[in-house]
């Protein structure tokens, strides 16, 4: 059976500048793709199926706008991981459960301290095991309690408020979350008995795979104003924390898949590969996962909330009292579709922006920004590896003009899960990280192996060239001190 | 269901998809849903002890083989289920019914090693030639 992904991109590519590369229209693209990246970059991208997918997306009914891929980009189900895809409902555009992936809201938030590296390094290993005790985290790790039916309902209609509701965290987080949080469109009614069964123990936990909670400090300013704005400072200590809707994300877009698969054949719309099964924006099968997916974004922001509850617990603990305030920096979706209203052609436009390995990159004057934010344009946070670094971005002018306010999300995988593991065969990661000065606990071996920083591509050529295209300003770069990885 | 044929499983970068092969289409989805097993836990083979009955549906063969493995996937999201074999009463174009038998996974004899997310529809194949029926599916984990 031929293997497609081993392929070179079969799709022309035509270098615009320094960052970006056209794949101009062909066959049944309804719009060319456009794609930011490097040269060093484009070289990895080529060699997997990325370039066709976007080429894929671009046949899609309606869309608006050419299909984007960020520097990040990899092969992904259907629609590549690093993809962005707009489209009209106005001209028969649809919504893709494919366009926005299983982990329906994966996202990251950031916290920041005013502790100081120092201190912080002096008790990391203590501070990574309370964490490791407090937070679950792991395979299918669920809480000590279930929430019952109305529960999981009120925290599907409210998101991230219900948590500040129930004690996690205060009303100020609330405005440093994108979206305030909490998905408007969501419809709890259109989410499964089998997907709230899953939510029901899962609220509040880490996950497993690329997930994780990283206690970290800025180790270099790019940009010291908008850094001051965002609370960052040299040497102080920051934490990360990457997950998502767990399993009721997972079984929302598994549930709909078939019923997506069914609309496009009504509506006789092609598709290139199964798995960006769609329907038209404003038919019901397309409200319905509208309604059901914002349901489970409001999940993810609840787990994040929740979680950096937890994070600050263990703090005031570890630290005393007023001596350890987590301020939230941000927190935001990497996988998600929403209705934003963007200016195609000098005329506004309300499109359904799927961004898949994605992140909104919003600039500064943006309404959709809280006061806090609206000089700054809004903070970017994108993870890298467990041993290297990540960063802090600012949202452009850039990103909204070109790629609907979105930029990269992340480094990409540049290694299977198994060569990975038979990279880290027989050697001793613990210690490893240790000796660089990073704390790791993790759930199995096998978790840890599974993410070593050589699997993942370098962050920082992926940040350098959203910041040489201009769909994102580099504001700071932070280090890992220790890792609780899933 | 005999356990004619076979399956192999193929690491991608962000991925793990398997292939299966078997003289007739119910041994193909057995052997599917046998290799997806083989990605979720190791240890000893998953004995037949309990028996939950399945039915699945889809728009075309490819559809139904993955709404096949949705479900047995669900089993053991929802109870811990380890694939062992199936009876099929009912196999058509687009629509089985049957029991998939199997047991729960029990740490002294078996070690749970991935968490798959999802099956998904991504290059999906289905190839139904007569005495030899291959497919290939690509699993989100």
């Amino acid at each position: 059976m031929p293997h497609e992904r081993g392929a070179p991109a079969a799709h022309q590519l035509e270098r615009l500048d320094d960052f970006r590369w056209r794949i101009p229209r062909q066959g049944a693209m309804r719009t060319d793709g456009l794609v930011f990246a490097s040269e060093a970059l484009m070289g990895s991208i080529r060699g997997d199926q990325s370039v066709t997918q976007v080429a894929n997306v671009a046949t899609l009914p309606g869309i608006v706008g050419p299909s984007i891929g960020m520097p990040d980009i990899h092969w992904g189900y259907g629609f590549a991981i690093g993809g962005v895809a707009a489209f009209d409902p106005a001209q028969g555009g649809v919504v893709s459960p494919g366009g926005v992936g299983f982990d329906i809201n994966c996202g990251v938030r950031l916290l920041t301290s005013d502790l100081s590296r120092s201190a912080v390094t002096q008790r990391i290993s203590s501070l990574m095991d309370e964490l490791a005790a407090e937070i679950p985290s792991g395979m299918g790790r669920g809480t000590r309690d279930k929430l019952g039916p109305s529960e999981v309902t009120a925290v599907l209609r409210e998101g991230a408020a219900w948590a500040v509701e129930q004690g996690f965290g205060t009303p100020a987080d609330l405005d440093r979350i994108e979206g305030g949080g909490r998905l408007a469109g969501a419809d709890p009614r259109q989410v499964s008995a089998r997907a709230l069964d899953r939510g029901r123990a899962q609220l509040g936990t880490v996950g497993s795979g690329n997930h994780f909670v990283e206690v970290g400090y800025v180790s270099e300013i790019y940009d010291s104003a908008l850094a001051e704005a965002f609370g960052l400072a040299l040497d102080r200590v920051t934490v990360f924390i990457h997950t998502g809707s767990r399993g009721l994300g997972y079984q929302v877009c598994d549930d709909y898949l078939p019923v997506m698969l069914q609309a496009a054949r009504a509506h006789g719309i092609e598709l290139p590969d199964k798995q960006l099964a769609c329907a038209p924006l404003g038919t019901p099968e397309a409200d319905r996962y509208l309604g059901a997916m914002s349901a489970a974004a409001n999940y993810a922001f609840a787990n994040r909330q929740m979680l950096a509850h937890r994070v600050r617990e263990v703090f005031q603990r570890s630290f005393g009292p007023g001596r350890a305030e987590l301020r939230l920096l941000y927190d935001v979706a990497h996988n998600i579709a929403k209705m934003e209203e963007h200016v195609v052609d000098g005329r506004k436009r309300r499109l359904c922006v799927h961004r898949k390995g994605a992140t909104r990159a919003f600039p500064p004057g943006h309404p959709e920004l809280p006061p806090v934010y609206r000089e700054t344009g809004q903070p970017v946070l994108i993870p890298g590896d467990m041993g290297r670094y990540s960063y802090v971005l600012a949202g452009t002018e850039g990103a909204l003009r070109e790629s609907f306010g979105s930029t990269c999300h992340g480094a990409g995988r540049a290694m299977s899960r198994k060569a990975a593991r038979q990279r880290a065969q027989g050697r001793s990661l613990e210690r490893e990280f240790r000796e660089q000065g990073i704390e790791v606990r993790g759930a199995t071996f096998a978790t840890i192996a599974e993410e070593i920083p050589e699997a993942y591509k370098d962050v920082a050529e992926v940040v350098d060239a959203v910041h040489g295209a201009g769909i994102g300003r580099k504001v700071a770069q932070l280090r890992p001190l220790g890792v609780l990885k899933g | 269901m005999s356990c004619e044929g076979w399956f192999r499983v193929i690491d991608h970068t962000a991925d793990v998809a398997i292939e299966a092969g078997a003289p007739d289409l119910p041994a193909l989805f057995d052997r599917c849903a046998a290799g997806m097993t083989s990605l979720i836990a190791e240890g000893e083979p998953p004995r037949p002890l309990a028996e939950h009955p399945i039915t699945a549906e889809g728009g075309d063969r490819p559809e139904l083989l993955v709404d096949f493995l949705r479900q047995v996937l669900w089993l053991h999201v929802s109870d811990g289920f380890l694939y062992a074999g199936v009876r099929f009463d009912r196999f058509e174009p687009t629509a089985l019914s049957g029991a998939v038998r199997g047991e729960s996974a029990a740490p002294a004899r078996h070690v749970l090693v991935r968490e798959i997310k999802a099956v998904t529809y991504h290059a999906l194949e289905v190839d139904e030639t007569p005495g030899q029926c291959r497919a290939r599916v690509v699993f989100d984990v």
